[in-house]
């Protein structure tokens, strides 16, 4: 009998659930949305804001002084030392490995231009290098971590002879992508031209082999500019890792902090230092933490509203029912048995509602994932348990109000009319 | 009675409101809430940019100007008098320690120096007349050495005073000697102006102009792209999911208004119908409807409004330890979305209602 009340009422009222199974699905749609969104912000800000460069610094730890005034690097070849190439595929085997988005060897070296008396400097790097890793290919280079480069012409090949003229440089020469130089003694195509706002747009940037190799020093480089993926700094991160008790420091190093990153790498590379970069490690922890902390905040103000849209609907459709209550109390039932009906009627809508609006939410962070951050978002399984759980709360929350009102009616008043 | 029509009219409103105080509150009170939410975001969406634009500020100088020649007094009062933005000239030599080694010396205002760029460690507080902020390699370096004197063009400068730097950049190698006992030393004039320019990219983009045509053309004035285009985009993406929180949120709570306020005036369809029996035309029932609705529309706005405002100083407070102020701008947003969405929930039944007989409804059918 109340299974078949159950299914009747379904049956015949369907413009009224629909329009309480809308209002469910709706609020749980933009619950779901913005937490999959929100949770995620700060990975997918973090992403972003990677494009302030580098944030951690290599170079070799007996190095003497830069020497660099206007980017022209002063420094002779002969002075200082220098890391290993074939060393630094090991910054991608620490523990934080995977948060190593991408580095950049620096070589600079003093070279002769065809058409300028002075030298010039020209800075060896790589551009877009595949690095073979265990059951993965890594591409790094400048176009990771200095996303900010713009080259008018095509990127050059890191294998390859060609080269990139700064702008300023470009300038001097009146040169264009396509051209030719003379670039110590040899002819070098100029694959393209590269803004960087500044000092390298007085250089020639060459693939590192290259450099290397005017240089007569294979495998050598000068520093390395690693951008990592990491945490806001807190005290904690501060601390000196040389004074920590094992424990302590197990606990520090499993955090990816800057500071713990450039540690560990410290202990792969052979005699190198790492350092972050105080610029832009420092500033992106408080810009990313302000990120994440509004968006918590907006996430919770979606719930809020999604919660108030569900209950607003439910108690409107529970005072549209009174004449129901007072009909089914007038034939017998009692109390318990219609807070039953109305319990099971309400659940069963939340938990379609749920089910919907977490398909529909999940679509929906998909698709502003990909506007906003052009990347896709993990949607976790376990939220669905989360939105039904709410859709219930919210729901039954929605219509106790309406529900203690709908049982303290008397039958023989709704029924004559004068109760509404 | 003697009563005209729009006292009438008023009574009949104050009444209705005064009486079903416990409908009336239900209804105000999604509207409340759902202004309070709507204001709130607004207000956070407006400020966003003012908020983050301080994060930014801290990595450093966004504007670099170079002449070859140097710059006189003039050139840099100029600049600093642009924006009375912090502005860093800065003049470099190779100096070489007692050993010979060479060392970058730059001049520069010291204390403009730290300003433009806190996420420089400095240790203690640096003597910005005479003494030194020495980067940490370069420290490294100088206590190898048998003194601190360096060496230039035949002439020595003694580090007094020296306070250390560490920033992770290139600065780690220098010295920093204020500039006026730089160029005593030297004889060099500053070659570098990096300025921090305050206000959105376009902003920033006009000042340029402004300098450019200012300084001899043998001065170039650049952004710091690294910085610029960061900014922009973080912003950007910032801004672009908060608008579209803030109008997921909006269309929630728009929806919990409208359901809530239908279904009161649908409850009150007898009182239409006894109205209407009474005598009283189509357009004054449907006027009294709406002006109720209205009424408390704009008192829900109102009073949301006051809230949200509150609610986002908390968020500032709490999120950015910085206040934001209420905005204005927002309140005819809210107030008129607020009208809008209850005129429209209140015609939706009274349209209903409109081709009803009063004694059908009466008798309850």
């Amino acid at each position: 009998m109340f299974l078949r009340l159950l299914y009747q009422s379904f049956l015949r009222q369907r413009r009224r659930k629909l329009l309480a199974f809308v209002a469910i699905t709706l609020g749980m749609t933009v619950a779901t949305a913005m937490i999959s969104v929100g949770v995620d912000v700060g990975d997918k800000m973090n992403q972003e804001i990677r494009s302030y460069g580098s944030n951690i610094i290599v170079y070799p730890q007996a190095d003497s002084l830069d020497v660099n005034v206007g980017g022209v690097d002063l420094k002779l070849a002969s002075d200082g030392a220098y890391l290993k190439e074939s060393d630094l595929v090991k910054i991608k085997s620490i523990f934080w490995g995977h948060n190593i988005l991408g580095y950049s060897p620096m070589l600079p070296v003093s070279v002769n231009v065809g058409g300028l008396s002075e030298p010039v400097q020209m800075i060896g790097t790589y551009f877009a290098k595949a690095i073979p890793l265990e059951g993965e290919i890594f591409v790094t280079g400048v176009t990771k971590t200095h996303p900010w480069w713009k080259v008018q012409g095509t990127w050059p090949q890191d294998e390859g002879q060609a080269v990139l003229v700064g702008a300023r440089l470009a300038q001097r020469l009146k040169t264009e992508a396509g051209d030719l130089l003379y670039v110590a003694g040899k002819e070098t195509r100029v694959a393209g031209i590269v803004t960087t706002g500044s000092d390298e747009e007085d250089a020639i940037i060459a693939p590192l082999a290259m450099a290397q190799m005017i240089m007569g020093k294979p495998d050598a480089v000068r520093r390395v500019y690693v951008s990592a993926l990491t945490k806001p700094e807190d005290d904690f991160a501060r601390r000196n890792p040389a004074s920590m008790s094992g424990d302590v420091l197990e606990r520090w190093s499993c955090s990816p902090y800057a500071n713990s990153i450039a540690y560990q790498i410290r202990g792969v590379i052979p005699n190198a230092n790492a350092e972050q970069i105080r610029k832009v490690a420092q500033n992106e922890g408080a810009l990313l933490s302000h990120i994440s902390g509004l968006m918590l905040l907006v996430t919770f103000a979606a719930l809020g509203a999604a919660a108030l849209a569900v209950s607003a609907s439910m108690a409107t459709t529970i005072f549209e029912r009174t004449r129901e209550i007072g009909l089914m109390k007038s034939l017998g039932a009692n109390n318990s048995t219609i807070m039953a009906l109305f319990a099971a009627e309400g659940s069963l809508l939340a938990i379609m509602g749920a089910v919907a609006g977490f398909g529909a939410g999940s679509a929906l962070a998909q698709r502003m994932s990909l506007a906003v951050f052009n990347s896709r978002i993990e949607i976790q399984p376990a939220l669905l348990l989360f939105v039904i759980m709410a859709a219930l709360i919210v729901t039954m929350a929605g219509s106790a109000a309406a529900m203690r009102r709908a049982m303290q009616i008397d039958p023989a008043v709704v029924l004559r009319g004068d109760g509404a | 009675m003697g009563l005209s029509p729009s006292t009438m009219f008023f009574r009949l409103l104050l009444r209705s409101v005064s009486v079903r105080r416990g409908r009336s509150f239900t209804a105000a009170l999604a509207i409340t809430v759902a202004a309070t939410l709507a204001t709130a975001l607004m207000t956070l969406y407006s400020d966003i940019g003012e908020q983050l634009r301080g994060d930014f500020r801290g990595f450093g100088a966004n504007v670099v100007i170079s002449a070859p020649g140097g710059f006189n007094d003039e050139q840099i009062s100029a600049v600093k008098n642009l924006d009375r933005a912090p502005v860093m000239p800065s003049a470099f030599a190779v100096a070489q320690t007692s050993s010979g080694k060479p060392v970058v010396v730059v001049g520069t205002e010291l204390s403009a120096a730290t300003t433009l760029n806190p996420a420089w460690q400095v240790t203690g507080t640096p003597d910005t007349d005479k003494g030194a902020l020495v980067g940490v390699r370069a420290a490294a370096l100088l206590v190898s050495e048998a003194s601190s004197t360096l060496q230039f063009g035949g002439k020595s400068y003694e580090i007094a005073n020296p306070s250390s730097l560490r920033s992770g950049g290139p600065e780690d190698s220098r010295i920093y000697i204020p500039l006026t006992e730089f160029e005593r030393w030297t004889g060099l004039r500053p070659t570098v102006i990096e300025a921090q320019l305050p206000g959105t990219p376009e902003q920033i983009a006009e000042k340029m102009a402004k300098l450019r045509a200012q300084l001899p053309s043998s001065a170039t004035v650049q952004p710091v792209r690294q910085i610029v285009e960061a900014e922009t985009r973080v912003l950007g993406k910032t801004r672009f999911i908060l608008s579209l929180s803030v109008l997921a949120i909006t269309l929630t709570v728009a929806l919990c208004v409208l359901a809530t306020l239908t279904a009161s005036v649908m409850e009150r369809r007898k009182d239409y119908a006894v109205m209407k029996a009474l005598g009283s035309s189509q357009a004054a029932v449907n006027a009294i409807f709406l002006g109720e609705t209205t009424v408390l529309a704009a008192g829900g706005a109102m009073g949301g409004y006051v809230a949200g405002c509150a609610l986002a100083m908390w968020i500032g407070r709490a999120n950015f330890h910085a206040t934001i102020g209420p905005r204005l701008s927002v309140f005819p947003a809210v107030l008129g979305g607020c009208v809008v969405m209850a005129m429209l929930s209140a015609l939706l039944p009274l349209v209903r209602l409109q081709n009803l007989q009063p004694a059908a409804m009466l008798k309850g059918d």
